[in-house]
């Protein structure tokens, strides 16, 4: 019950926010497309172009869909040598792999979350011919970050259980770990 | 214990977390992280988790990578690379090999517009592969000519490795692309000439391919496929022409790619999202790397490891072929089991250094290393692309057989490769001659 209950508000979670960096490509797209053809045509690019897409709409698209990333296992890892192990041994290895990859992501989301405090706090700007505020995508970090931990813990979670990851669509080393 | 030691085992320690499917990028940050705090303190060590991830994705320049992806996947999601192979195909029949020299040329276009060498291998294994088979063509030349072709899309731009090569290497990825362009096309026509040296050779290894093609039925599947080559020319001769900058490429690529496959009337609601979301899925993973490679590279830089490294090859030998051979052996090592982004942002921390000791010309320079990597990818005995096309034809082609196949386009990357070091001005006379 309980951990269905997790597992809904982690994927959830994950989808919010892979759903809001998908509107960060759009924008991407569309604000430098416009400062092309501004530039091209006028003479007149967009200020802040430069900032905007790399501060904001990149920062968002690489941290926000973390843990939409993870509960596919699609971070780039390599099965080669664990479909040698024998499914004990693999389920070990696993459950270590994903519990260093918690304390890895949990550590990041905790050292971002004080760094994006800090930000707010003094309203961070960057080098730029005019004031450029960045302290509101700082905290695209440390929330990609727990998104990352917390779809770890989830896929942790199930391992311990001896389950596949619940997302039906994984194939790879852990499918022979289904009870 | 010295810090070059220390140095050393961070990165075995590194490879062996990943080798037990510690994600790469875990394995690099988390190693990094204790080396530097060994080499230095806790504060300095949070202090480049405070500095490095936020600063390093906030470039400008980066912004090309997400926005070709997106291009590459509206182009396939939107069904504009389906009829190429069939295309290729119509216009090639009568040479002879013809559907595998159309392969190689559905290949190129497929992976310029997606920039993925693995993805190329299995879209096409699905598509070419039973064709080749069905008309009686070698299996080996049917699967080893999708294996070898896939990887021809790094060098032809716009190439995602060479935006990240550009970047980390602080080198134009504007004339990064133009100087692939020669090398990309040096390579498709060796295996083009290859395969028709073969089949002329042994007719037999081509099946029989009675098909002739009236005007009408080239015509036709010519206009199925005008998309996507008017894209890669627009976005190319944009660059070129200096209507934007292959930063801006991405955007207005992907902006292009949208256009016409509502021109086409191949847009939906469905699968924009699908490309968003792959698009999404792929910069996410790809980037968490990179934050481990840029975590990697402070911790070695710390540890003088790079330095030491360069210092002691270049002793033996400042000859770039020494130099070459060596990255050579590390590629096809390690290209077993990583595929060409990862292994190249896990591996330029230690070789720019020796590159820039040997005073090589880095734009050169990364298109020999992409070369490598991608030869990595096809050897055996665990080339990535190889296991791809073996897991989309299944078991009616064994293994050996497969690598058997591409050993041929191995033989033509290995000249292609000698003839990109022997002629420096293969790859650097296009950046010369047009100011980017």
């Amino acid at each position: 019950m309980l951990q269905t209950v997790f597992d809904t508000a982690v994927t959830k979670f994950s989808t919010l926010l892979l759903n809001v960096s998908l509107c960060c490509l759009i924008l991407m797209m569309g604000h430098v497309v416009l400062d092309v053809f501004l530039k091209f045509a006028f003479n007149a690019p967009l200020i802040g172009t430069l900032e905007t897409v790399s501060y904001y709409y990149m920062v968002g698209a690489v941290f926000l869909p973390l843990g939409a990333v993870e509960l596919k296992k699609e971070h780039v890892h390599v099965d080669l040598f664990i479909q040698f192990f024998s499914p004990r041994l693999r389920l070990i290895t696993l459950c270590i792999a994903n519990l260093l990859g918690i304390f890895y992501f949990g550590g990041l989301f905790y050292q971002t979350l004080l760094d994006a405090i800090a930000s707010f706090g003094y309203k961070e700007t960057i080098m730029s011919n005019y004031l450029f505020y960045v302290w509101p995508s700082r905290w695209a970090l440390p929330i990609g970050f727990l998104a990352m931990a917390l779809a770890l813990i989830l896929s942790t979670t199930y391992l311990f259980n001896k389950k596949l990851t619940h997302s039906p669509q994984v194939t790879g080393p852990e499918d022979d770990l289904v009870e | 214990m010295s810090s070059i030691t220390l140095g050393a085992i961070g990165v075995l320690a590194a490879l062996l977390l990943i080798a037990l499917r510690v994600p790469i990028a875990v394995a690099l940050g988390l190693v990094s992280f204790f080396g530097i705090m060994e080499l230095t303190n806790m504060r300095a060590a949070l202090g480049i988790i405070t500095a490095v991830p936020f600063n390093f994705i906030g470039n400008w320049s980066f912004t090309a990578v997400p926005m070709f992806l997106l291009m590459g996947y509206v182009c396939t999601t939107s069904g504009m690379t389906q009829g190429l192979f069939k295309a290729m195909r119509v216009c090639l029949s009568r040479l002879p090999g013809g559907l595998a020299i159309a392969s190689v040329g559905a290949c190129s276009m497929f992976a310029a517009a997606s920039g993925s060498s693995v993805a190329t291998a299995s879209a096409m294994a699905r598509i070419a592969v039973p064709e080749m088979l069905r008309h009686k063509y070698d299996r080996g030349l049917a699967t080893g000519v999708i294996a070898a072709s896939g990887t021809l899309g790094s060098l032809i731009p716009p190439s995602i490795l060479m935006v990240l090569y550009g970047v980390y290497a602080e080198v134009s990825i504007g004339k990064l692309f133009m100087a692939g362009f020669l090398p990309g096309l040096l390579s498709a026509t060796l295996y083009i000439l290859m395969i028709v040296g073969r089949v002329k050779l042994t007719p037999d290894l081509a099946g029989k391919v009675e098909q002739h093609f009236t005007s009408q039925e080239k015509w036709e599947a010519i206009k199925e496929v005008w998309a996507l080559p008017t894209l890669i020319i627009f976005v190319l001769g944009g660059i070129f022409a200096g209507f934007f900058t292959p930063t801006e490429a991405g955007a207005v690529g992907a902006f292009l790619a949208t256009i016409l496959a509502v021109i086409r009337g191949q847009f939906s609601r469905t699968n924009f999202v699908e490309a968003l979301t792959a698009t999404a899925r792929g910069t996410s993973s790809i980037f968490i790397i990179l934050i481990g490679t840029i975590f990697l590279t402070k911790f070695l830089a710390l540890s003088g490891l790079p330095a030491w490294l360069a210092s002691t090859m270049l002793s033996v030998s400042d000859s770039p072929i020494w130099i070459i051979v060596s990255v050579a052996i590390i590629y096809i090592i390690l290209g077993m089991f990583v595929d060409s982004i990862g292994l190249l942002l896990l591996t330029l921390p230690l070789l720019l250094p020796i590159a820039n000791g040997a005073d090589m010309n880095l734009i050169w320079f990364g298109i020999i290393l992409i070369k490598l990597l991608e030869i990595g990818l096809v050897s055996p005995p665990v080339g990535l692309n190889v296991y791809v096309i073996k897991g989309a034809v299944g078991n009616s082609v064994p293994l050996q057989t497969i690598f058997k196949g591409v050993g041929w386009f191995i033989v033509m990357d290995v000249v292609a490769l000698l003839v990109i070091i022997s002629f420096p001005e293969l790859s650097l006379y296009l950046p010369s001659v047009m100011d980017i």
